[in-house]
């Protein structure tokens, strides 16, 4: 488990890696595939023998978090400003330009997981790891309704704590 | 559980009951909870103005909608701002799997019901393989539309498929295939409007995979509710995909016609053969007034520029990024400009474009003509391999001269002998290993000419062992034949040898700096203008000194810098790049007509059609000299004259170039080609523009015949072919034979292309024209409300609509009085003007 563990991280920042790499300024980083490419390969490299899927998709998805994160502070020591990393909350093309910072996001992601880690997961699931609402609800072992509800949830909360609505 | 969580809990439970409701009702959802927890409660309703309304339900057919109407839902294969899509079974009358769209919820208004019901129609009148069939549409027991179609078994096209991951041409092959089933629809009065790779299927058949198009008409009959004024909360966002989204979609108000698809087409080619859209939403922050901004203003990069290197390897993105530059570059470009009078207006003559691309013809988007078309025309009729091949050998022998001139000014002594011995060489590798491989009874008649010098390029090792100067000429040389082709990595590898060598051997020789001229030269064609300009800028001072300022590797220096600074932006200094290799090549006709077809472009881009009218005249006497009366070049150089003469209103001086075009284009195409047909239209508007009706009514007639031979009745070039002979029988005042083809030309045209496409309005003017000369002038207007209110139909604000076509109706009555007064006396009764 923790071989598999390792090497999935591995796996993860390689392909993060070169994500990053192609990343303009003021870019929306698009998780989506990241989680899931790395998991696919881990499995079919057999590096994940005896793992739960679900499981695993569950860690890709924080470590994808993780990775975001530490990609955004560094660009922050870099440079001031401009050229933060954003992730939006909607999947909604229409309105991807509900564009949040992903350092504050990362902070108001962890209040929620106090009040309800369930629900920072399915947030860290769908936003960082880019999984499909079905995935999310299997890998946490819940019904799609009450992902669908958390996620619903979860997002008015997020956006609310990021406009500075409450402390 | 602390007290936080807890009203965490609760505040969740609150929201998410108040969510099933509809937004009126949540506020009383609320207010009922706030007795026994008015804490959660105010929480709730905090949260409720953060929520987003996104579409969570049906999550499942298990746990909700199990079945509409007759069908069984099995599976969701997709949902979002249109709907959500069920795979799902028909147990009667027939057994079958279909694709069932349910739409939103807010969908409901009679209004929408009917636009759905007529788009659902529409639809059904396409029948094309290409396009997913309709079954069915209804209402089920909850009050929901729903429309059923042929259910598509296969992937959304993508630049990854296997297909085309490995070869442009398989893209072009593809966006060229789904052209059809879209004009198909475009004929039934269909327009998309949300043409995305996702709504393009590749579905597998014996003969390999072939696009099929779904989702036909649903954005329409969306869009329309938004109009609806009740609904104009539930979608106020422009409907499409931002990628893909014409400039003209973003304007609220501005009816999309079939150009609008056409331009999604080419983009969703662009993300095809780059693996990136044309237009980065995140370019914009994802910012929606930024973003529409960006849709209208940005131009999209080359593709060439844009091959996403970490997506298909370095290699090989360098290898498709020379495949698709130059002529697809500029097909692909036309396709999203951001003025839809200058794409391909129909998404035929888009196919049609891409299919001379697939056959390596010379392509219509590059209107003028390049030494690159020279090449390409090339490959394809080997008979004009010849042509090139001296090209190449000119250059090759000015060098063998120049190698000579150096020897005699260096080595006063060198023995004839010696000078003998050089040339020999020189001349020995060109005939055996140039010119004898383009002789057909060797290789056959279609070995390209790029095979040929790559095989040359092979053979330099053993050929050319006489002195480092030739040397490195003839790698240079071979280099430069070789980038004018497109093969950069062969030109690579022969520079390195000949940079090193010539840095090592050859001093202050004029060839020393030969090289490193060839290579920045590549630079400006790859992705590194800025890299290649800077080199060149260095280089131009050497090559003028141990050259000479007229040498033709420093005029060329010249004109490759100006290209790399045009491909940054820089257009002044870009001018005055080419202006200097135009001026210094006075005697050089293929390096000046080189520097001039670059002029002409930038001309023509910075709107200096004036200045762009000289060079093309030039370029035009050039091409005549060098290659005769009936070159193919005459055809597009001759007819662009003509029509920028046209554009500025020149009727005299577009004539002698239309009747030149329309000569060169009947001798070398024939009388029946779709071309021959162009040229002629454009001697008729001359003809016709010069009161020369009765000479421009005949070849009007011609245009007609043929193209109503070569693309149908209903076809739009065919359609607007009768409306400007209608609009020249106008001129010769004959009304009542005119009268007919306008309307036809009218309705047609409304039909097939929309009431907002400009030939349509063209086609309505005329039809008022004619209508106000028998009938008067009120009745001409008359034709023109009625046209307007069709604008307005369509959801254009009559403001707008009346914009539309206001030019043109105020200079109605001018054109009438003018008319009368050429037709000698008033033939028709006119109350309107009746003192």
């Amino acid at each position: 488990m923790q071989d598999a563990s390792q090497t999935l991280y591995a796996e993860i920042r390689r392909v993060a890696a070169g994500q990053l790499r192609s990343e303009r300024r003021g870019h929306t980083l698009c998780a989506t595939d990241l989680a899931n490419e790395a998991v696919v390969r881990l499995i079919d490299s057999g590096g994940a023998a005896g793992v739960d899927r679900g499981e695993l998709l569950r860690r890709a998805a924080r470590q994808c978090r993780q990775i975001l994160v530490d990609h955004a502070r560094r660009r922050n020591r870099i440079k001031r400003g401009g050229g933060r990393p954003t992730l939006s909350l909607s999947t909604d093309p229409a309105a991807t330009h509900q564009a949040h910072d992903v350092l504050e996001l990362d902070e108001a992601l962890a209040k929620l997981a106090e009040l309800d880690p369930r629900q920072a997961d399915v947030v860290t699931m769908r936003l960082f790891g880019g999984l499909s609402m079905p995935q999310v609800a299997q890998a946490l072992g819940i019904s799609l309704r009450t992902a669908e509800n958390d996620w619903a949830f979860a997002k008015a909360w997020l956006r609310r704590e990021l406009s500075g609505g409450e402390r | 559980m602390n007290p936080a969580t807890r009203r965490h809990a609760q505040a969740r439970a609150i929201f998410l009951e108040a969510i099933d409701h509809p937004p009126e009702d949540r506020a009383s959802v609320v207010r009922r909870a706030e007795a026994s927890d008015p804490e959660a409660a105010a929480m709730a309703r905090e949260l409720l103005a953060h929520h987003d309304d996104e579409p969570r339900g049906p999550t499942s057919p298990a746990e909700a909608v199990t079945h509409v109407g007759p069908y069984r839902l099995l599976e969701r294969l997709g949902s979002g701002g249109m709907g959500e899509v069920y795979r799902a079974e028909q147990t009667d009358p027939v057994e079958r799997r279909v694709a069932l769209k349910l739409m939103p919820p807010g969908f409901a208004s009679a209004e929408a019901t009917a636009r759905f019901e007529a788009e659902a129609l529409a639809l059904a009148a396409v029948d094309h393989p290409g396009v997913a069939r309709y079954l069915d549409s209804g209402v089920d027991a909850h009050g929901r539309h729903y429309l059923v179609t042929e259910l598509v078994e296969g992937e959304p096209v993508a630049w990854d498929a296997p297909e085309i991951r490995t070869s442009p041409e398989a893209a072009v092959e593809c966006i060229a295939a789904a052209c059809a089933p879209v004009h198909r629809a475009h004929q039934r009065g269909l327009i998309h409007r949300d043409l995305k790779p996702a709504n393009i299927l590749l579905r597998q058949t014996p003969t390999g995979p072939e696009p099929v198009v779904i989702d036909f008409g649903i954005a329409r009959a969306l869009t329309g509710s938004a109009f609806d004024g009740k609904l104009l909360t539930m979608n106020l966002a422009p409907v499409g995909t931002p990628s893909y989204m014409a400039p003209e979609q973003t304007r609220p108000g501005e009816p999309p016609d079939v150009r609008s698809d056409v331009y999604a087409l080419g983009a969703v080619l662009y993300e095809l053969l780059t693996a990136r859209p044309p237009l980065d939403p995140a370019d914009a922050d994802h910012d929606p007034a930024r973003l529409y901004r960006m849709i209208r203003e940005q131009t999209p990069r080359k593709p060439s520029e844009a091959v996403d290197p970490d997506r298909f390897g370095r290699a090989h993105a360098a290898r498709r990024a020379a495949r698709l530059r130059g002529d697809l570059d500029a097909i692909v470009l036309r396709s999203l400009d951001k003025n839809p009078a200058r794409r391909f207006p129909s998404a035929e003559s888009f196919a049609a474009e891409l299919g001379r691309w697939l056959r390596h013809e010379p392509v219509e988007s590059r209107p003028i003509a390049t030494p690159t078309r020279l090449f390409r025309l090339a490959r394809r009729h080997p008979g004009e391999t010849a042509t090139i091949l001296v090209a190449a050998a000119a250059v090759t022998i000015t060098t063998v001269a120049a190698v000579i001139g150096f020897f005699e000014a260096r080595h006063a002594t060198a023995r004839a002998e010696e000078q003998l011995a050089i040339t020999n060489a020189i001349n020995a590798f060109m005939q055996e290993e140039v010119f004898a491989r383009a002789a057909p009874e060797l290789d056959g008649p279609t070995t390209p000419i790029i095979e040929i010098v790559r095989a040359a390029a092979e053979r330099t090792d053993a050929a050319l062992a006489t002195t480092p100067a030739v040397e490195t000429a003839m790698r240079s040389t071979l280099a430069e034949v070789l980038i004018s082709l497109g093969d950069l990595e062969v030109a690579g590898a022969l520079l390195a040898h000949a940079e090193t060598a010539a840095a090592e051997l050859l001093g202050a020789h004029p060839e020393r700096y030969r090289p490193a001229a060839a290579r920045a030269s590549s630079l400006v064609l790859t992705e590194r203008a800025d890299a290649g300009a800077a080199a060149l800028l260095e280089l131009i001072p050497k090559l003028e000194h141990t050259r000479g300022l007229h040498d033709p590797i420093t005029v060329r220096a010249w004109n490759d810098l100006g290209v790399a600074l045009m491909s940054t932006g820089k257009l002044a200094e870009a001018q005055a790049a080419f202006e200097t290799a135009a001026e210094r090549s006075h005697d050089r006709p293929l390096q000046r007509f080189r520097a001039l077809s670059n002029l002409a472009t930038l001309y023509e881009d910075a709107g200096e059609p004036r200045r762009s009218i000289d060079a093309m005249a030039e370029l035009l006497e050039i091409v005549e000299q060098r290659f005769g009366r009936a070159h193919m070049f005459i055809i597009p150089l001759s007819s662009n004259l003509a029509y920028t003469h046209l554009e500025l209103g020149e009727p005299a001086e577009a004539l002698p170039y239309a009747r030149r075009a329309a000569e060169a284009a009947e001798t070398i195409l024939g009388p029946h080609h779709i071309h021959t047909l162009t040229t002629l239209n454009n001697l008729a508007s001359a003809l016709s523009q010069l009161d020369r009706a009765e000479d421009a009514i005949p070849i009007r007639e011609r245009v007609l015949e043929g193209r109503t031979a070569l693309l149908g009745e209903d076809a739009p070039g065919t359609l607007t072919a009768t409306n400007n002979l209608a609009s020249t029988l106008i001129r010769a005042a004959r009304f009542e034979r005119a009268r007919p083809l306008a309307q036809r030309a009218a309705a047609g045209l409304a039909q097939h292309l929309g009431p907002a496409h400009p030939d349509t309005i063209d086609a309505f003017i005329t039809l008022a024209t004619v209508t106000a000369c028998t009938e008067g002038l009120p009745a001409g207007q008359a034709v023109l409300e009625h046209a307007i209110t069709q604008l307005a139909d369509l959801g254009l604000t009559a403001e707008a609509a009346r914009k539309a076509y206001r030019e043109n109706a105020d200079t109605l009555d001018a054109t009438i009085e003018r008319i009368q007064r050429r037709a000698a006396g008033p033939i028709t009764p006119n109350p309107a003007r009746a003192p």
